[in-house]
């Protein structure tokens, strides 16, 4: 085949099946497989599944810190809303999460926690050098 | 107009305008008024009061998130040099890296609004709107606010009770009376 009379067609790819009707299970690997690739396509993975909210966790009665799920190690903070132990300590370490959760209903719980503390800031960090107009 | 430095558990009076510092505050970590920003959210959220915003508040969080995804993207600290015109070159790779940080304040505004949260924008009427065009030039004048903050202190007296910010340069209230039920309610460390 001459390079010069190459031509590019469309991969034809499988149709998508609807995206509502896909049942999705996503569990920690049972074990390391040694091979680095499947860990980073796991934590890929597991990214995508805990942005997408579709990680589903155990009702928890507290903040309980020891609620690790596998592989990263994650902390359920309320129902759907698991960080990884790094965030956690950022968005929720000063923050008395037990008491917001006894009083709050679910629902206001649940959209309050999944918010604050969502932008990592530095502690540096005045609120006035970033809530003001800019200059042109 | 009465000026009070914030404390946990404070009663705080309804309808409450929430300036865009306290917002931010609230969805950015890490930073020295982070912790408070969340308890005085909680407080309001708990004491079901009524929340009031401005399109200005939104506009003033937008630049705020936007001015953070640039800082993040170019690895400069909080006090970068921001402008329009930074924005608009970096805008395709803020929006492509962080659009999330970008949509978290208003997000944030309609979930809680979705769970039960009495949240209304403001200006609610013609009038109220013509009571604030007059008030804002006034409060420029006399206390040397930018527009915009002349316009959240002008949106909260016609509308509100109490006015929740961390922004310091309402402090000039202290010297500067003005008539008015309004009750400022400032956040510091």
């Amino acid at each position: 085949m001459s390079v010069d009379n190459a031509t590019i067609g469309r991969v034809q790819l499988p149709r998508p099946v609807a995206a509502e009707g896909v049942p999705v299970e996503v569990q920690p690997m049972a074990e390391d497989t040694g091979l680095s690739v499947w860990r980073q396509i796991n934590a890929i993975l597991n990214n995508s599944v805990r942005e997408s909210g579709l990680l589903h966790t155990a009702e928890v009665s507290g903040v309980d810190k020891d609620a690790h799920l596998e592989s990263p190690v994650l902390i359920a903070v309320a129902p759907g809303i698991a960080v990884e132990t790094d965030e956690y300590q950022k968005r929720y370490g000063s923050v008395d999460l037990e008491k917001y959760r006894q009083q709050m209903p679910p629902e206001l719980f649940k959209v309050f926690v999944r918010h604050i503390g969502r932008v990592p800031g530095t502690t540096d960090l005045n609120l006035g050098d970033v809530v003001s107009t800019p200059t042109d | 107009m009465d000026y009070v430095d914030w404390t946990p558990q404070m009663t705080i009076d309804s309808p409450a305008y929430i300036d865009a510092n306290i917002l931010v505050g609230a969805i950015v970590s890490t930073h020295r008024l982070y912790a408070k920003c969340v308890q005085l959210t909680a407080d309001l959220l708990l004491g079901r009061a009524n929340v009031l915003i401005s399109p200005i508040v939104l506009d003033e969080c937008l630049w705020a998130t936007a001015k953070l995804a640039y800082c993040h993207l170019t690895n400069s600290p909080p006090t970068a040099h921001w402008t329009k015109r930074l924005y608009v070159r970096w805008c395709e790779r803020i929006f492509e890296s962080c659009e999330g940080w970008i949509t978290a304040a208003g997000s944030m505004i309609k979930d809680w609004a979705d769970a039960g949260v009495p949240i209304e924008v403001v200006p609610k009427t013609q009038t109220l709107w013509d009571n604030a065009v007059d008030l804002a030039p006034s409060y420029m004048q006399q206390l040397r606010l930018s527009p915009a903050d002349a316009l959240h202190l002008a949106f909260a007296q016609t509308h509100a009770r109490t006015l929740i910010t961390a922004d310091s340069d309402f402090e000039a209230i202290q010297a500067n009376p003005l008539p008015g039920e309004l009750v400022i309610v400032r956040l510091t460390l």
